[in-house]
């Protein structure tokens, strides 16, 4: 089955995002396709390069890496993601900022491909706050 | 690693339930949900909408959210027809628990539960659940 998933917490707040990352590693080891992760609202966070995990807890951004490097698509809402400082270097240049501050393996995508992202899977699971 | 364009038109459009259980001005949750049914309206989803809990008072008439320095969660609203999303549904036992009327507020349609149930069961995917 082809999923798409959605994160909707911010890390070290929420536990969206571990709760995500474990369905995936779980729905891929029984042989399901994890298309794209979407992370949207505070979920975004994910994204932000400039973030240091405490060594006493889970690195996500290693987690969402691994997956990354399983072909899962990391796609950041932009809408959510500019207005909490998490841009790309285009964003860089075009609000005249000093960093780009996205991480690496995940995107800037608009919320048309959230939507076109559930049009498209077979199942669209959501990980809310 | 490029995220692909995905292709809108190669299947069947789907049915998208958005779920608003945040009250208004307190949380963005809601003006975030209603923006994101804009979208999928604009993209071809067939969209309807449900206010659930404290979501019910996004529905409530003569806001005034200047007041708060916001924008008027009832002129978003009333901007998703322009979207033509008119399938707009509140949860009765929501107003009843909250000693609300269904005819003192704006255009939803009012459902108990085992109607929510049946609507839910239509949806491919239901947007904002647990919010």
């Amino acid at each position: 089955m082809n999923f798409v998933l959605a994160v909707h917490g911010a890390p070290h707040s929420s536990n969206s995002g571990e709760h995500a990352i474990g369905f995936a590693k779980a729905a891929m080891a029984q042989g399901h396709h994890i298309e794209r992760v979407f992370f949207y609202h505070d979920g975004v966070l994910h994204g932000l390069s400039s973030q240091v995990a405490p060594q006493s807890e889970n690195d996500l951004c290693k987690a969402w890496s691994e997956l990354a490097d399983h072909g899962i698509e990391l796609a950041v809402c932009i809408a959510s993601a500019i207005k909490r400082g998490v841009i790309n270097a285009e964003e860089q240049a075009r609000y005249e900022r000093t960093s780009h501050t996205l991480a690496a393996g995940f995107e800037l995508v608009g919320l048309g491909q959230l939507i076109a992202g559930i049009q498209h899977a077979d199942r669209y699971i959501e990980f809310p706050q | 690693m490029p995220i692909a364009t995905l292709n809108f038109h190669n299947k069947l459009m789907k049915k998208l339930l958005f779920v608003i259980s945040a009250p208004p001005y307190s949380s963005k949750r809601g003006t975030a949900q209603l923006e994101a049914a804009m979208v999928a309206a604009a993209f071809d989803a067939e969209v309807s909408l449900i206010f659930r809990g404290d979501g019910i008072w996004s529905l409530l008439p003569e806001q005034n959210a200047q007041q708060v320095g916001q924008r008027s969660f009832a002129k978003v609203l009333q901007a998703l027809g322009d979207y033509e999303v008119d399938q707009l549904y509140v949860c009765l036992d929501s107003l009843t628990s909250r000693g609300v009327e269904a005819a003192d507020l704006m255009q939803a349609e009012g459902l108990d539960l085992a109607a929510q149930q049946q609507l839910l069961a239509e949806q491919d995917a239901v947007i904002g659940a647990a919010l």
